[in-house]
């Protein structure tokens, strides 16, 4: 039996220091990280930290790590199905991709018409970085032959972000938040094999635009 | 308190993420169990109605084995990928396929897809991309009420012929298609793999054998008490239809040596043969 684990812990200061100053301290998880390791044969240990720093009532910064094994798979493609040939054979691809993501940027408090202390919505552009290294290992089963590959990846992007902070109890909360960033910048040594954002849920084809979404229930201590 | 409650999360998503015995997917004679997407992708893919180059690149893009087409005769004798015997209802046509030339049918537009047209058998095959690498299914649409059915059935299979002697694809095209269909194809020499659309009994067991077709396409939860007779009969099985994840894993219990799915994605994932290099347009 495998066991899979992924695991996203955010802290985050004075965001609710108005409502209990005791408590500063919020770690949240997110569970649409959790999507991968439910439902595909992907591995992925990966834990992210988020420190959010309140300036004013409108506006606060946050700078959001994420870092850890986000992929290790293997990818198995047969040939020859009815023997036709020279019998049924397989390439395997064993992909195994290290990364480190950060995503900095600065919170814009949205009015609201009835002010609350439990539901905030805010606004947020943001520069993400990504960088990630990659190893590849294609095995032949009719050559028994394998080749080793490997590629480092480092891009740059900026983006939006928007979301909302609903307060649960006096320790529980949870947030939705959305990114959607563009590519400003990518320098990769293998230029025909560019790594999607891995922290991403969402990419478009061609790789220059992604997206990110988190469900966070979080425990203030 | 608070960290007894954290570790108690942790300790639930911790249960939660451990995989549980596989499915496997050996076939009965000892091969893989062949995934193919369903009508080129069709059901999951929203973007496009299917049976089209696009969507059945899609099905190989992912991981697939190939995928599955729907296949019908213009009035002008070309091949098509259309999956209703009428135009009416899903185009802004009407009649059936066969009562239009190749000409008339470009011109005529999916009403929920306005930028996609229908697409000729023989343009489409032309351009896969190592067509020879995998496995097309055509399911052969005949309609019992065409006034000269056997006349059709007959340029239907020389047409598949003519496209599959053109591009050597022979041993990579499977046919589908009724008894009298596949008897037709049979005998204007087609030599495909053929599928017989029907429910798998000891009767069309020794049908088929008597038929020498390669085997049987049912729907994924048609009745399975005989699929290993078919089995030792040297007799092929397609399973098509599933429709998600629960459906695909069935499906793969039953031991079908070719599975066409409407959700390729999670049957591939299961077995790990997703290719997540590659992002669905």
């Amino acid at each position: 039996m495998r066991v899979f684990l992924a695991l996203s812990l955010f802290f985050s200061n004075t965001l609710f220091s108005q409502v209990d100053s005791t408590k500063n301290i919020i770690a949240k998880l997110n569970f649409l990280s959790l999507y991968n390791v439910m439902f595909d044969s992907k591995h992925e240990i990966r834990a992210g930290v988020e420190f959010e720093y309140l300036q004013s009532d409108k506006f606060s910064w946050f700078a959001y790590l994420d870092a850890g094994m986000y992929d290790r798979y293997d990818y198995y493609k047969y040939f020859d199905f009815f023997n036709e040939t020279v019998g049924l054979h397989y390439r395997k691809k064993t992909v195994t991709t290290y990364g480190v993501n950060l995503v900095s940027g600065i919170n814009y408090d949205l009015p609201v018409f009835k002010k609350t202390k439990s539901v905030k919505f805010y606004i947020s552009p943001l520069l993400d970085l990504n960088i990630y290294h990659r190893t590849l290992n294609t095995t032949f089963s009719n050559a028994s032959l394998t080749i080793k590959d490997k590629q480092f990846q480092f891009c740059s992007g900026l983006g939006i972000a928007g979301g909302i902070m609903i307060r649960l109890s006096n320790s529980f909360f949870v947030e939705v938040k959305t990114n959607a960033t563009m590519l400003i910048y990518r320098t990769i040594t293998k230029e025909e094999k560019i790594i999607s954002a891995l922290h991403a849920q969402w990419a478009t084809a061609n790789h220059r635009f992604w997206g990110l979404s988190q469900i966070q229930l979080g425990y203030a201590f | 308190m608070r960290f007894k409650g954290i570790i108690l999360i942790l300790l639930v998503l911790f249960s939660l993420s451990c995989k549980k015995e596989k499915i496997s997917d050996e076939s009965y004679f000892g091969s893989k169990v062949m995934i193919i997407g369903h009508r080129g992708f069709s059901s999951y893919y929203l973007k496009s109605p299917g049976n089209t180059l696009e969507t059945a690149l899609i099905s190989i893009g992912i991981g697939a084995d190939g995928c599955e087409f729907d296949v019908q005769l213009t009035k002008d004798s070309v091949l098509v990928f259309f999956h209703d015997f009428e135009l009416d209802g899903q185009t802004n046509g009407n009649g059936k396929i066969y009562d239009h030339t190749l000409e008339e049918l470009s011109k005529i537009k999916y009403l929920l897809f306005p930028n996609i047209y229908i697409q000729c058998a023989d343009s489409v095959m032309e351009k896969m991309p190592n067509a020879h690498l995998y496995y097309f299914s055509f399911d052969c649409k005949i309609d019992n009420d065409h006034e000269a059915l056997a006349e059709y059935e007959s340029m239907l299979a020389h047409a598949i012929q003519r496209l599959c002697n053109r591009l050597s694809l022979t041993n990579n095209i499977m046919i589908e298609g009724t008894e009298s269909f596949l008897l037709t194809a049979k005998s204007v020499g087609l030599t495909n793999k053929m599928f017989w659309i029907n429910n798998i009994t000891i009767e069309s067991i020794a049908k088929a054998k008597m038929h020498g077709f390669y085997g049987f396409s049912s729907k994924w939860d048609s009745d399975d008490r005989y699929f290993e007779l078919a089995h030792q009969n040297n007799l092929k099985i397609m399973l098509y239809s599933p429709r998600n994840f629960t459906e695909n894993k069935l499906s793969l219990k039953k031991r079908p040596d070719i599975i066409q799915s409407d959700d390729p994605i999670s049957i591939l994932k299961y077995l790990e043969r997703y290719n997540y290099e590659y992002i669905i347009p």
